[in-house]
């Protein structure tokens, strides 16, 4: 009701002043049978009013204008014509008698059409805007999702990998342990006897204790990553490159950042210092990452010693695209140095 | 029928009510009190000046349904009707049970004055059934503006002042307190726009000529304005 051009609220106020004429023509000229037209019309408008479904009911209106009370037919032709029911504009023929009875009753009925017209477009405006909004929360939906099973694949792999591990420390390493246990309980009971097959079993199992301490550290070579992962990753990068002096610093705790935003924040760092070396010479590059409990901030700026312009390539444009797709934001500054900032919210629903 | 009957006894045990709707249109029938005599009939010119008995009862049955139906704003004012619609009473029974319960005593009240009418002074069986149907469609427009007045303010204590104020204004334009005959024209006829000018057309033609056209006319109008008034006053806005 804030909106006071509502195409309703229009039609409302024209019934009223319609109703208002009729009602001062009433008090001049005393007509009964105006009288109880008028009031039969404000019954049938408030009955359309309560039950939108009897729009229809516009014929009755028509009805009683057309028999009874020519003078109410333009109100009753806009009635009819702004709940659509464009055949009661046939009504008009009856008018012909009297010229401006029939020329007001046209002028009501075109209102009518026209207001009826605005309510369709608005209503039509209001269904589009409906459906812009639904596809809205259907794609936040499906990202939420989304993020959700990433996670839930996040901690399947580490399960697995855990159980990977138990099992290979079991399977290797533990029987050449437990073996070796056992060859020196033997050999113990074997000295305290004075055995000479004793030095024999200590000898197997000093062996077999090396052979156990090789296959733990041949599975913990295994289980190593060949990359390095997080914040080491991002240092990493930053010490392969030559051609500038790279300072990077890492503020906040980086252990709660989940493995999907390090893979955007890799992204992005590679993307932004390929950038730099390419198009500005810099000498110097910062990279400074923050983490807080709400988001992780990854920024990287660098001097230009180039008079090149600064455009958006692909790169940055999928960095961009990337970094949405997490819910984040990459924003890029072309001041005196160039500077490109990542920002990703640490999404705490996500973690189920 | 929860909400009727509580409505039912909380209007009757209110003693406005009891003296509007009971007391003294019953005893102004059973004595037949004459108020009448507005001046000489030379004031009027040709105009008759009839009893004025009926009209004030008429007046009296008005205040009176406008009592009964207040019980919607009292509900409104102190939440009642909120707790009321949250158990399994629909807007629409409720607006029901509400005006069944005013409409119900002022129906009995209405054939009690005819019924008495005809065994005390003697009136004509159409006549008695004339003033009752007259009174109780009366009734039932003066409830149903109560209920349009219940949905146009919040305020109790505005809407009651304002109302009263209404209704002396109505019940004066519509001949109620002053014969129509002594009204200017244009008052007259600003006066039909309120269902209490019908009342008065319609009393004034059962006395003079009985259940004529003219009569039946004013009925239609009266049960017009109270389809009116009853399609404006049912909507949720009441809360």
């Amino acid at each position: 009701m804030k909106d006071l051009t509502f195409p309703k609220i229009s039609f409302i106020t024209c019934k009223l002043i319609g109703f208002s004429l009729l009602v001062a023509h009433w008090l001049t000229v005393g007509d009964t049978m105006g009288f109880f037209i008028m009031m039969s019309m404000v019954c049938m408008a408030l009955l359309r009013w309560r039950i939108p479904k009897l729009s229809l009911s516009v014929i009755v209106d028509v009805s009683l204008c057309i028999i009874f009370f020519p003078l109410a037919g333009g109100l009753a032709l806009f009635s009819a014509m702004y709940y659509r029911k464009y055949w009661a504009a046939v009504a008009l023929v009856t008018f012909f008698g009297d010229v401006y009875i029939g020329a007001i009753a046209a002028l009501c009925g075109l209102a009518g059409f026209f207001l009826s017209r605005w309510e369709k477009e608005r209503m039509h405006g209001l269904s589009q805007l409906d459906k812009s909004a639904g596809k809205y929360y259907e794609a936040e939906r499906l990202q939420n999702e989304l993020q959700k099973a990433t996670v839930q694949i996040e901690r399947m792999t580490l399960v697995s990998e855990r159980a990977r591990i138990a099992r290979e420390i079991h399977d290797n390493a533990g029987h050449e342990i437990v073996a070796a246990y056992m060859s020196l309980q033997t050999a113990r009971l074997g000295i305290e006897n004075a055995d000479t097959d004793a030095l024999e079993l200590y000898d197997a199992a000093l062996g077999r204790l090396d052979a156990g301490a090789n296959k733990i550290r041949e599975a913990v070579h295994n289980l190593a990553p060949v990359t390095s992962l997080g914040v080491e990753a991002l240092q990493e990068t930053c010490a392969r490159i030559t051609s500038a002096l790279v300072s990077f610093k890492a503020f906040g705790d980086t252990s709660h950042v989940p493995v999907y935003i390090w893979g955007v924040l890799e992204s992005c760092l590679n993307e932004a210092i390929t950038n730099a070396t390419r198009h500005a010479r810099p000498k110097t590059i910062m990279v400074h990452l923050d983490v807080t409990q709400k988001l992780v901030r990854l920024s990287i700026e660098n001097d230009v010693n180039t008079t090149k312009k600064y455009a958006i390539g692909n790169g940055l444009r999928n960095l961009r695209y990337r970094a949405a797709s997490v819910g984040g934001n990459l924003a890029i500054d072309s001041g005196n140095n160039f500077r490109v900032v990542c920002v990703i919210p640490i999404r705490k629903e996500a973690n189920i | 029928m929860t909400v009727f009957k509580y409505a039912l006894w909380r209007g009757l045990k209110n003693p406005a009510s009891l003296i509007m709707n009971c007391a003294m249109p019953l005893l102004l029938v059973i004595f037949n009190f004459e108020f009448g005599g507005f001046g000489a009939a030379a004031a009027v010119g040709d105009e008759a000046v009839h009893s004025r008995t009926p009209f004030l009862v008429a007046l009296m049955l008005m205040f009176g349904a406008f009592v009964m139906a207040r019980s919607i704003q009292v509900d409104k004012m102190d939440g009642t009707i909120t707790r009321i619609l949250a158990g399994p009473v629909t807007m629409r029974g409720y607006l029901v049970q509400n005006f069944m319960s005013a409409m119900v005593p002022m129906t009995v009240l209405s054939i009690a004055l005819g019924i008495i009418g005809v065994a005390l002074h003697s009136w004509e069986i159409s006549f008695a059934l004339g003033l009752a149907i007259c009174y109780i469609l009366l009734s039932a427009t003066s409830i149903g503006l109560s209920f349009v007045w219940s949905c146009l303010f919040k305020d109790k204590e505005t809407s009651t002042a304002v109302l009263s104020v209404l209704i002396t204004a109505i019940a004066s334009l519509g001949g109620l307190m002053i014969p129509l005959a002594l009204l200017p024209r244009f008052l007259r006829f600003l006066g039909a726009l309120f269902p209490a000018h019908w009342a008065t057309r319609a009393l004034e033609n059962l006395m003079d000529y009985g259940m004529n056209t003219q009569f039946w006319l004013s009925m239609l109008a009266m049960f017009l304005f109270t389809v009116a008034y009853l399609l404006y006053g049912g909507k949720r806005r009441i809360i």
